[in-house]
């Protein structure tokens, strides 16, 4: 993951508190290359969230026209760890794709990595690269 | 047993196979697979393609082109690609294995089953757009986005398509969404409802009145809900009905009223209704169900009832999606309601405690408040607007449950509201004005921990009558004490509550409660002045399992003696 991928999900997840952020990760492969911020479109969005499918389909075409893919998704726990949640679980999980969390329960915040696999999520070791 | 079987048959064909077939008659071996080209894989990465298939580089083809076609087709649609399509062709010659991938791109939206004007709007705001490749999973989130501010009147239906492009897609096609070929172009139908409105009939248990109480009996009753859907400003006009009849007083119980909002952005809701209920100001004591029960199991009372019939006209603004301003001009009769029923399943040699005598009048008066609350009022139901803008209650509602166990989000909301009657301008029997402010909050510590507080303060000028009198002491509002204890023209109550344990499971709880409810003295130079009204204060300790629970509670000054037991089924607050 580019350090400014990190550096600009936690500056969102600050942002956006006490509310959940919430975005795309575009990259190519195994490669995390850019986050791309997107409404958070909840209902109550300080518990949960749900990208703006407006924001979603406008970073699907930002991808393709860049020549990358939508590698994963990212979002901000504010007050909780940077796990996936029950409701993660049942409402967001595209197979084979990214999960970054931001958690700002600690300072400085943690940002946590996961691949939604076989119904599950796995926690994924990544590497910050400049 | 299987195993033995599988061993057999392949000896079986070792032996005989040799036997049984010549070499020239062994079935040509499939040319091994030289190269595999993907085209057209933009969504679904082409090496997770490569991965998933059972062909391998170097191996036969063990399986026909159509196959391959179809395992990769399938792919797509597990993933929520239901329109992708793909061809697969072999080359035995050069064993090269061609996957050509049409993802489901679209070219252009049209939204059926509303009118023109909807469906030019919702294709502008559809955030599916002409060139994006089609995924139910994500289409049905932009749609649900996109019905949300409809507020029902507008749902998913189900697409019509006038032509296929595969008649044998037929069977297959029924949802909301379809992909129909016009003219060479992809159109995608997206199928909508567009009901005029909706009714609903249920029993009605607690809603507008208790479904047992000791001055009326068992009171069955009817609910009645029917939306008027705007599908233009989705300003829906909401009717409410309640009907009942009191089996005990051989009385019947009505309520009909309306509400309707206005504008767009800052909301301006109207309604009025007329109604005959039994009613009780105590509802933010206890629950209607834990009254029913306390009053048909150990006949025990804690809530006071008093007759109300007349009409009401009420408004509100919603200046914020999670503040509200409320007003209201109510003109009814409020009358006395005696103990009409002797039945409770226990006790029944007991008489109900009595219900204090309400002062029969008429009720003019004029009703102010304003809310804010943690959630936004925008995603109540029609109906819980409703209730709530018929001020049912003065001393504001109960907070909502945490979503889910690992919510931590606080919770909170603060009520005022200030009812004033008056014989002059508003040619009320009542002179009083009373003004109550109320303040609830829920903070999950951890996970397992949550504190609650709640603080209610009411003060008054004026005459209150009985109906109107602030009570304290007992469920709900002081653990350790009866019930309205204390009884006054001004309050105040602060309770106080820790909870451990698992939100939906097993808990402990502790709390403190500290409360007064003052009674005006008249000043006279010569009588004595009156002892100043104690503090009450009640403490103790809880166990409960989801909202059931049992408190132990005492008077703070007197612990263990004043022990008394109460069993809820909710929060306090």
């Amino acid at each position: 993951m580019r350090a400014a991928v990190r550096d600009s999900i936690v500056a969102h997840a600050r942002e956006a508190a006490p509310a959940e952020c919430c975005g795309l990760l575009l990259g190519r492969g195994e490669e995390i290359v850019e986050a791309r911020r997107a409404r958070n479109v909840a209902d109550d969005r300080t518990i949960r969230f749900l990208i703006d499918p407006a924001d979603h389909f406008a970073a699907r075409r930002a991808a393709r026209a860049g020549g990358l893919e939508v590698t994963g998704f990212y979002h901000s726990h504010p007050t909780t760890p940077a796990e996936p949640s029950e409701r993660d679980l049942a409402e967001f999980s595209y197979a084979g794709h990214l999960y970054a969390i931001v958690s700002l329960r600690v300072d400085p915040a943690e940002v946590r990595l996961f691949r939604y696999e076989a119904g599950n999520f796995h926690r994924v070791p990544f590497v910050t690269v400049a | 047993m299987l195993r033995s079987v599988v061993v057999l048959a392949g000896a079986w064909l070792s032996v005989l196979t040799p036997a049984a077939l010549g070499a020239q008659d062994l079935p040509a071996q499939p040319p091994p697979v030289r190269a595999i080209h993907i085209t057209g894989a933009r969504e679904i990465a082409p090496q997770v393609i490569q991965e998933a298939l059972r062909v391998r580089v170097g191996e036969p083809l063990a399986e026909a082109p159509e196959r391959v076609a179809e395992s990769v087709q399938r792919q797509y649609r597990d993933e929520g690609y239901t329109f992708a399509r793909v061809k697969a062709s072999f080359e035995a010659s050069s064993g090269e294995l061609s996957l050509d991938i049409e993802e489901g791109t679209i070219d252009e939206i049209v939204f059926q089953g509303v009118d023109e004007k909807l469906a030019r709007t919702f294709a502008d705001e559809f955030a599916l757009r002409a060139g994006d490749v089609f995924n139910s999973r994500r289409a049905r989130q932009a749609l649900d986005v996109l019905l949300r501010q409809t507020r029902g009147a507008v749902s998913a239906g189900r697409a019509h398509p006038q032509t296929f492009t595969d008649s044998n897609d037929l069977k297959k096609r029924h949802g909301t969404f379809d992909l129909i070929d016009r003219n060479g172009e992809r159109v995608l139908l997206v199928g909508l409802r567009e009901p005029a409105g909706r009714f609903k009939m249920v029993p009605d248990l607690g809603e507008r009145e208790d479904w047992f109480s000791a001055v009326d009996g068992f009171v069955p009753s009817l609910g009645m809900g029917i939306a008027v859907f705007d599908h233009e400003h989705f300003n829906h006009a909401f009717v409410a009905g309640h009907l009942s009849y009191k089996v005990a007083s051989e009385s019947a119980g009505y309520s009909l009223g309306f509400e309707r909002p206005f504008f767009n952005k800052t909301k301006l809701y109207i309604g009025g209704e007329l109604h005959d209920l039994t009613a009780s100001d105590d509802q933010w004591q206890a629950s209607s169900l834990e009254a029913s029960l306390a009053a048909v199991g150990p006949r025990r009372t804690i809530r006071d009832y008093y007759r109300r019939r007349g009409v009401q006209v009420n408004g509100a603004v919603r200046l914020h999606p999670q503040v509200e301003v409320l007003f209201a001009w109510r003109g009814e009769r409020q009358e006395p309601l005696p103990t009409t029923s002797d039945f409770s399943l226990w006790n029944s040699d007991e008489p109900f405690p009595p219900n204090p005598v309400a002062q029969d009048g008429r009720l003019n008066a004029i009703v102010i408040g304003a809310s804010t609350a943690s959630r936004s009022f925008d995603h109540e139901s029609l109906e819980a607007t409703y209730r709530r803008h018929q001020f049912d209650t003065l001393f504001g509602e109960r907070l909502d449950d945490f979503e889910g166990k690992h919510d931590t989000a606080p919770v909170w909301r603060i009520d005022w509201t200030s009812e004033i009657s008056a014989p002059g301008a508003l040619g009320s029997d009542f002179d009083f004005r009373r003004n109550i402010v109320s303040a609830r909050s829920r903070l999950a510590l951890s996970e397992h921990q949550t504190f609650g507080v709640r603080g209610i303060g009411g003060w008054s000028e004026g005459v209150l009558p009985p109906q109107r009198q602030f009570g304290v002491g007992g469920l709900g509002s002081v653990h350790g004490y009866d019930f309205k204890e204390q009884v006054g023209d001004s309050i105040a109550v602060l309770n106080l509550e820790y909870e451990l344990g698992w939100r939906r499971g097993l808990k402990a709880i502790g709390f403190f409660d500290v409360g007064r409810a003052v009674l005006r003295q008249t000043q006279s130079v010569l009588a004595p002045p009156a002892p100043a009204t104690p503090w009450l204060k009640g403490v103790g300790w809880g166990i409960g399992v989801g909202d059931f629970r049992v408190d132990f509670g005492y008077q703070l000054e007197d612990i263990p003696s004043s022990l008394r037991v109460t069993v809820r089924l909710g929060r306090a607050f």
